[in-house]
This record gives structure tokens, sequence and C-alpha cells, in this order.
């Protein structure tokens, strides 16, 4: 195995390979885009040494920083240590020259424990060997990933630059850190004007403010809209609504399935009930305040729900009929 | 879905009482169904809404209590960071999330929120639209 190594060794680049672990569970959803990136890497990888032992293609593609480590150019990359072998004596032998790998136990029970005392022996070892140029090793263990057993381990085995800790704990910190990154870059997407704020507080700030002044936007509305329209609605009307609305204030969870298909109906009955009214007892919008209405649906996005009603409304607004006010 | 459902609402406050309140009792009533119709059409899949809804529904002197059947969960956050603290206190429900989370609610509430705004000034739009064409 150490001979192995040293076959490796001519190979090395200057990187300290670090596996970090993560629950298989927790990997985020926009961690796609760098998993195809590994993807396509760890496929030029099994090009070049396929001789070598076989990789676990998850493994490889859940790994969250490697491929920052190959982009430097040094095509001649020996195969880097993938998780955890059964001979973790021959990483303590190989201390001088390895590099801390995570080897895959062939049996997966022990694994975890292998893999916690691997990731504490190598952090120590990593740390010695710092002085020294990091040359990655070759793997010289003859464990095989079985991919079968990476579904029953459950983890991600992603790389760590150089430089960072192998901590398990620092490691799941570093993916948190990553996830609060990402929802940090949604929101400043969302939020108008947050694009030239670098940096969390600036962000945050920007971001409590604009929640801020939605919420008083909402008051500011609702006043006006109080102020604007006094009540002045037709008891026809409310009898009809009432059965309809009061859906969703009371069961909201049970019934939101239904819901979905009872607006249909609820337009029905403002059709039905629309004969009746008294225009000046009407409260029903005007036709382009609706299509707006929709319109504003539409743009952000929740409009889905509303495209069957689009034909209702020739039929729903009489022309007589508009907003009292 | 959420312009039919305020809308219905809408006029729900208004068939309540049509000219014994105040413009501030019918504000206060047309801001809660607005904030109620955002949290039912987001859905019961978001911790905001629900805890928007339950905070609505939970009216003051109604005693009596069901049990519940989740547990919430009250961990107590080491609220270190004020910023933090204050995008707890404005997000509904943002009390006993974890930071990723929070951030991840406080995106979608930010959303409805918008789109709720918009859809309020579109009505107050059509209806000052109407009311300076008589």
């Amino acid at each position: 195995m150490p001979a192995q190594g040293r076959d490796g060794q001519n190979r090395f680049i200057e990187f300290a390979i670090i596996v970090v672990v993560v629950v298989m569970q927790q990997a985020p959803v926009s961690d796609l885009s760098v998993l195809e990136r590994q993807r396509l890497h760890f496929d030029w990888q099994q090009q070049e040494q396929p001789s070598r032992h076989s990789y676990d293609a998850d493994l490889c593609v859940r790994s969250l920083n490697s491929f920052t480590c190959f982009s430097n150019g040094l095509p001649d990359l020996a195969q880097y240590s993938m998780p955890v072998a059964s001979n973790f004596e021959e990483a303590g032998v190989a201390a001088s020259n390895c590099n801390p790998k995570r080897r895959k136990a062939e049996s997966s029970p022990k694994s975890k424990q292998d893999e916690s005392n691997c990731k504490r022996g190598k952090q120590e070892r990593r740390s010695e060997s710092r002085q020294q140029n990091n040359r990655k090793e070759a793997s010289g263990d003859t464990s095989s990933y079985k991919n079968e057993e990476h579904p029953k381990a459950d983890y991600i085995h992603v790389r760590a630059r150089r430089g960072q800790a192998t901590d398990s704990h620092s490691l799941a910190e570093r993916v948190r850190r990553e996830r609060i990154s990402q929802r940090m870059k949604y929101l400043q997407e969302l939020v108008p004007g947050c694009s030239k704020i670098t940096g969390k507080a600036g962000m945050l700030d920007e971001i409590i403010n604009y929640v801020q002044s939605l919420q008083r936007q909402v008051e500011f509305l609702s006043m006006k809209l109080a102020a604007v329209n006094p009540l002045a609605a037709d008891n026809n009307f409310s009898n009809c609504s009432m059965g309809i609305s009061s859906e969703p204030m009371e069961q909201p969870f049970l019934h939101f399935n239904s819901l979905q298909a009872h607006p249909c109906s609820g337009l029905d009955m403002y059709m039905d009930s629309s004969s009746d009214l008294v225009p000046d007892g009407s409260s029903f919008v005007s036709c382009s305040a609706l299509n707006s209405l929709y319109g504003v649906e539409f743009q952000l996005g929740r409009g889905t729900a509303a495209f069957p009603f689009q034909s209702f409304q020739g039929n729903l607004l009489p022309n007589n009929l508009k907003m009292e006010i | 879905m959420v312009a039919l459902r305020f809308l219905r609402a809408l006029s729900l406050v208004r068939c309540s009482g049509p000219g014994a309140r105040s413009p501030s009792y019918r504000a206060r009533g047309i801001r809660r169904a607005a904030y109620a119709c955002m949290a039912a059409s987001a859905g019961p899949r978001r911790a905001w809404s629900r805890a928007l809804l339950r905070k609505i529904r939970r009216r003051p002197g109604r005693g009596l209590r069901r049990p519940r059947a989740v547990i919430r969960r009250r961990r107590p956050v080491g609220g270190g960071d004020p910023l933090e603290v204050a995008l707890r206190r404005l997000v509904p429900g943002g009390g006993c999330m974890e930071y990723c989370r929070l951030l991840e609610e406080a995106a979608d509430y930010v959303k409805c929120l918008a789109m709720q705004v918009r859809l309020m000034q579109t009505i107050v739009d059509s209806a000052s639209h109407v009311n300076s064409i008589d």
C-alpha cells in the first residue's frame, strides 16, 4: 500500500484533500449545478484512471468543493482519495506523506466509527504535514467503493479546500453557511435595490426595511379602502358569498384542495346574483379592474388558478353594474 | 387566487356593518382580511402562513383552546444579532425557526406581501378611477 502510495506521489498537486461528511438529506436543491459539474469532472476522472479503484459516482457527484480544486488546470491529478477504507492503520503508517483521506469502510457498520476516528486522526496529521507541500497521495488501499454501500452509509462526501478544518462540526457549519448565503442571494433578487449592497448586515437591514414598508403599505391601503368604499353591499350578494367566503377563513387546510374547485362555483353564484342586484347596491369590481387584478397575479406567478376565470369575465359583469362608491 | 379570495373577503367585511362602524374599525377588518387571504392562498405548506392564520383566528376573548395535534417547538434562540431578532419579529412564526429556514420563509413572505400590496393598490386605483368618473 505505501508503495502504491508513493507511485501516486509523482502526480501530486498542492492540495490538501479533506473529505467532508454531510448527511445526505440536507443537500440543498441548489447544489445541483455544482453536482452536475462534479459529475462531468468525475466522468473525466473515470476516463483517466479506469483501472484504479472504482469510485462511487454518487460520492463524487455530491461533493461540494472539489471542482474548484481541479479548475487550476492540473490535468494529471491523481485519483483523489475517496472516503473511508477499512485500512485505518495504513493511513496511520503513512502519516508523513499522507493527506488526510477518508476511506469508506468495506463494512458499513464499522464505517461511521472508522470515519470519525479517521477524521480526528487525520486532522492532526494534516496539521503536521501542512508544512510540507501537501501532495495528493494515491490511495493505495484496495478498498473498492461499492455503490450499494453508499445509500446504506448515507453520507455525502465532499472535498474541502486547503487550509480548512476537517472537523465534522465545522464542515456541517460550512454547509450551513453556504445554504444561508444561497438564501441571501435569493432574497437579494427579491428585494428591489438590494443588488448594490454587499455584505450580510446591509442586506438584512434592507430586507427588514422592505418588509416594514410593505406592512405599512398594507395598513395604509386598507385604511384607504375603508375610506373609499363605504359599505353599501346588497343583502343578496352577502348571502350568496357568505357560504363560500367563510370556508377559507374557517378551515383553510382541510378544504384547501376543494377550494381550488370552488371558485368556479363561487363565480357562478356571482353570476346568478348579479341579475338580481340593483345597480346601486352592487359591489362588483369593474371589468378592467378585474383584468388588471389577474394581471397582477399572473405577473407574480400565482395566477395559474385564475386562468379558468377569464372566460367568466364577459358574463360576470353586465355593463350597468360597476363598483359603487 | 388571492384576488378572488380578497374580493370575497372585502365584500364580507363590507357586509358586516354597513353604516354603524367607524372607518378605522373597517380598516382593521380589511387589514385582517388582507392578511388572512394572503396566508390562505399561500397554503399550509409555509410556516409563516400557518402562524399568521393562527394569530388571526385566535381572537381575544376566546377562552376555549383545542388540544393541538402538533407541538410547537419553542426553541430558545440565542438572538445575538439585532438584525436577526428584528427579522424574526417581522416574519410571522419566526421565533422558532432556524436561521436558514427563517430566510426562506422571509423570502416567501416578502413575495406574498408584495403581491398583496399590488392587489390592494389596484383595487384602490380602480375604485378611485370609478369614483372620478361619476
